[in-house]
């Protein structure tokens, strides 16, 4: 696109105002003169038109539409597309400092071979032919002895990308692919299969009444976080839709910190880290009490009657929700009433509520409090999500037949994936055996909990005897790879993408490379064709693509639709499809049923008795926070609006924001301490200890602290570090923040702690004594 | 805005939603990537506050950036007149012509000029300038994630900004200095608004010394 034509302006100009008209105000303003509001980058030089190439993020799990503005080869500015259904042209900081990840003067360009001793940080720059050659020839070695289980493989993020993983893994005949779980969501994905048959919900925040925050932080993290945060505005405000008026609602959070959302909200409860559940249960209890639930709903489409929930649901007095969580019971009733008796209502739950030890019950109790009042699966509920299926091309390796410990670990029956931070600690258990462990964009010293741990795992060879880490720059992680190889990140390679949609109706999006590969940094698909051509073995069979674009285009070859538009050819020019006649149907399950094995929505698991956990959604008090004693605290993360959880430090825009993260603590807690604002003290659990900067506040609960997860890196990029130094880059020389330092990890002091059904890391339980040093 | 009788002219303006605003800094970043920004300097910032004793405590935002004045102090007190106003309103700086004696930025009251600290000459917000001549909005606007950033001529009856300020209550920063702003706000906090209030070491702008 060299120019905007007159006719292009004012085509977007109405996309943009009937977004406005529907999102905001009414049409009033339609005569006027707008600007065009996105689609379009000029240079400030010369001022013209730049090349927009659309694509899209990958910065966090939310996967926005992007244009990548382009002048002679050089990725100059990102923008929004606004033609994407989800995030409609708007972007967060994040999304904003991409370029800075491009750019970043610390990436690896070129495949790396350790040179000295494992972790010493000596390398020396090899080919892509050896390292392929070198790979390969390990792999083909562990396949023809008989053993492909012993080549481990581990990456973070579970959506439409690692569908090729799984391919390679599957071809290979390795079942340790793991690959499978969202590092964040595991507990909240676990409790959704088990109940109603889908791994996430989307709340239809936009058109609801009544929204009911359980430990998320949307306005600063979440998993759709950009389309969800706007639409969660939009519902805030009374607006014209359509013929009728959408009166604001409003938004109830309960977290143990003033978030961004929590200090936003219409009210905000402060409660003991972990008992959520409890809460809602009570308020369960006096719906079903009330008789303000849905009865059609529950004797239709639940497998529970009305008389048995108001019987295990007695138990559950405000009470003693109060007595135990700290929320007043008066409060709880209030809160209940007003959500049962909204026309349309949902819950929001992410983190805060599921990264605890009791995190796969507390979603079920949110599951339950979302299908007692209706709020399934409809207009301004809580919804099912909306997605494409890619066709997986022709022919598809068989699955692998080996079975292993680590993707189905025998003391978590119910997880259908492995335990992502537990895996390193039964390799070192020797509950498998570790061939070659390779590692896709995931640092698990860093992100993981009990850091020193893991560190020791990686850096001993008898262990793991052989690492290859894909990465785009020297993590805490790489630094023990026997070879690094280097990885095009998001801007540079193809993929496609289908994240749940806010619009019910589901779309497809296109990431394609806005620029040159950097240096000879190769995606991720590249270097699995390339490798099972080397292994062979019939595994090549599998992988007869010349480039990752003719896989993109059997994977969109079932989708009719879409090919007689062009497929591929039509989301490289226009980034994102979606099927236009296609209108949002709700209560989508009144087709088929749910996705469970009673086609109900199950409040009574039978899978969860068959285990010998409680069937009925429940509440069960963390272990460590019983026996806690006068004087302890219990720790507690979040995440910055600037950052997701490991990756983005080295972002200079984002790292000049926010780099430091000193530990929050309630004022009345900070003066029994002696502790004052900017004060140095020593946190110290039963693993490890860390001192770091007090930040006194009303904004925490008294019997909580907090520190952020994405500052205090020690082996990443010098940017992260904040370090200033000399590069092409003259800005590096102006990080002013280096005396600040950059924060303090508070990771290597927590300990590895899985939920009991899920088996995802109980991030929030850390149990902490705080004293001024 | 507009007297009996005049002809009226285009005259940018800038609304801030208070309303809608999550405090996410993207316009702070966005800015960064569009114009260039270096470190040490923003010329967009999200201010935040928290207010309230617990557990009643909540959080105000307020997003700044360069007024744009209808009657700028800067202008009348440039020594070399680097600073001009456009027609549209928008205050610019002759970068050629600055000589960095930071004048202007002493007697801004909305301490939103900076030094670029490379370059050593004031550089400030122009509401993307660059942008708006081709007719689309600041790059802040584009991506607000909210919706809360509103751009436009403020003396067309019609466009969405006049229509909000016509039917909102709407403020503006200092008031009381005459200064005539151009930045409105819809929702804004008597707290955040105290320059003497927020959180300390979250702007560092001093000026690329």
């Amino acid at each position: 696109m060299s120019s905007i034509s007159r006719r292009r302006f004012l085509k977007i100009g109405a996309a943009s105002a009937s977004i406005l008209a529907a999102g905001s105000y009414s049409g009033l303003f339609s005569e006027a003169l707008e600007l065009t509001m996105g689609g379009g980058q000029v240079s400030r030089t010369t001022g013209k038109f730049r090349k927009a190439i659309p694509s899209t993020c990958l910065l966090c799990y939310a996967r926005c539409g992007i244009y990548g503005y382009v002048e002679n080869g050089l990725l100059m500015k990102i923008g929004g597309n606004p033609e994407h259904p989800n995030s409609r042209g708007r972007m967060c900081a994040k999304g904003q400092a991409g370029i800075n990840l491009l750019y970043n003067p610390d990436r690896i360009l070129y495949p790396l071979k350790r040179a000295g001793a494992r972790g010493e940080g000596k390398w020396k720059r090899i080919s892509w032919d050896e390292a392929f050659n070198e790979i390969a020839s390990r792999l083909k070695l562990l396949m023809e002895k008989g053993h492909p289980e012993e080549f481990i493989f581990q990456s973070t993020r579970d959506i439409t990308t690692q569908d090729f993983a799984r391919r390679f893994l599957n071809a290979y005949g390795t079942p340790n692919g793991l690959v499978n779980t969202d590092l964040g969501k595991q507990n909240k994905r676990i409790a959704q299969e088990l109940t109603w048959g889908a791994g996430i919900e989307v709340n239809d925040v936009a058109r609801t009444h009544y929204m009911l925050n359980f430990g998320s932080n949307p306005y600063e993290a979440h998993l759709l976080r950009t389309s969800f945060a706007q639409r969660i505005q939009e519902g805030r405000i009374t607006r014209v839709v359509g013929e009728r008026v959408h009166h604001a609602a409003k938004l109830v959070t309960f977290d143990v910190r003033v978030s961004q959302t929590a200090g936003k909200s219409d009210e905000w409860f402060p409660i003991k880290s972990g008992t959520d559940g409890l809460v809602i249960l009570a308020m369960a209890n006096v719906i079903m009490k009330r008789g303000l639930y849905d009865r059609e709903f529950i004797e239709k489409w639940t497998n529970v009657s009305v008389k048995e929930l108001i019987k295990s649901l007695s138990q559950y007095t405000p009470e003693m929700a109060e007595m135990i969580s700290g929320v007043p019971a008066e409060e709880i009733l209030r809160i209940a009433e007003e959500f049962a008796s909204s026309n349309s209502a949902t819950t929001i739950s992410t983190g805060g509520l599921t990264k605890h030890y009791n995190g796969t019950y507390n979603e079920r109790c949110i599951l339950l409090l979302n299908a007692i009042t209706g709020n399934i699966d409809v207009e301004g509920g809580f919804c099912l999500p909306r997605t494409y299926q890619l066709n997986e091309p022709f022919p598809t390796p068989p699955l692998p037949s080996i079975k292993s410990e680590l993707i189905h670990p025998g003391d978590y029956p119910l997880a259908p994936h492995e335990i992502p931070y537990a895996v390193l600690p039964m390799i070192k258990a020797g509950r498998q055996k570790a061939g070659i462990y390779m590692t896709y964009q995931h640092n698990p010293v860093y992100a993981g909990p009990d850091c020193s741990q893991t560190e020791e795992i990686l850096k001993d060879e008898s262990i793991i005897p052989y690492y290859v880490a894909i990465d785009s720059s020297m993590t805490e992680s790489t630094i023990f790879a026997d070879i690094v190889l280097p990885e095009a990140i998001y801007l540079e390679r193809w993929e496609l993408e289908s994240p749940p949609a806010f619009e019910m109706v589901p779309f497809i999006s296109i990431r394609q490379p806005v620029v040159k590969p950097l240096g000879e940094v190769k995606s991720f698909m590249e270097i699995c064709i390339e490798l099972a051509k080397r292994i062979g073995g019939g595994m090549e069979k599998y992988f007869d693509f010349a480039t990752p674009e003719d896989y993109l285009d059997a994977a969109i070859s079932k989708i009719d639709k879409l090919v007689d538009v062009g497929g591929l050819y039509y989301l490289m020019e226009k980034g994102v499809w979606c099927d236009k006649d296609e209108k949002p149907v709700y209560r989508s399950y009144e087709k088929n049923g749910f996705n469970t094995p009673s086609g109900k929505f199950e409040i009574y698991s039978e899978r969860m008795k068959a285990h010998g956990f409680d069937p009925m959604p429940a509440y069960v008090a963390i272990p460590e926070h019983k026996d806690i004693i006068k004087g302890e605290l219990i720790l507690t993360t979040f995440q910055w609006n600037v950052f997701t959880h490991q990756d983005l430090a080295n972002c200079m825009w984002l790292s000049e924001i926010v780099h430091n993260n000193p530990i929050w603590i309630n004022i009345e807690t900070a003066r029994s301490r002696g502790i004052k604002d900017g004060d140095k003290v020593e946190v110290r659990s039963r693993i490890g200890r860390l001192i770091t900067m007090a930040h006194v506040t009303h904004g925490i609960h008294p019997y909580v602290v907090a520190i952020s997860d994405s500052c205090g890196h020690w082996g990443y990029g010098r940017i992260a570090q904040a370090k200033h130094f000399k590069s092409k880059d003259p800005n590096t020389q102006l990080i002013w923040w280096e005396k600040q330092g950059n924060g303090k990890h508070p990771n290597p002091i927590i300990p590895l702690r899985s939920d009991f059904i899920g088996g995802g890391q109980a991030w929030m339980d850390t149990v902490v004594t705080v004293r001024k040093v | 805005m507009i007297r009996k009788g005049e002809k009226r002219k285009k005259r940018y303006g800038f609304l801030i939603d208070l309303r809608r605003c999550i405090g996410c800094h993207t316009c702070s970043v966005s800015c960064k990537a569009e114009n260039g920004v270096p470190l040490k300097v923003f010329r967009s910032w999200v201010k935040i506050i928290e207010k309230g004793k617990y557990p009643n405590v909540s959080r105000s935002f307020l997003p700044s950036l360069c007024n744009n004045c209808d009657s700028p102090i800067c202008l009348k007190n440039c020594p070399v007149k680097a600073t001009w106003q456009r027609n549209d309103g928008i205050v610019m700086i002759d970068e050629h012509r600055c000589i960095g004696c930071k004048y202007c930025m002493a007697s801004c009251p909305y301490d939103v000029r900076h030094i670029n600290p490379l370059k050593k000459y004031v550089q400030k917000c122009y509401w993307c300038y660059h942008r708006v001549d081709k007719e689309l909005v600041p790059a802040c606007v584009e991506v607000c994630i909210g919706r809360a950033r509103i751009f436009g001529d403020i003396n067309d009856p019609n466009s969405e900004i006049a229509q909000l300020i016509a039917t909102n209550p709407v403020q503006v920063l200092k008031p009381e200095l005459a200064t005539e702003p151009r930045v409105y706000y819809i929702g804004l906090d008597l707290d955040v608004m105290d320059p003497m209030k927020g959180w300390k070491g979250w702007r560092h702008d001093d000026g690329g010394e």
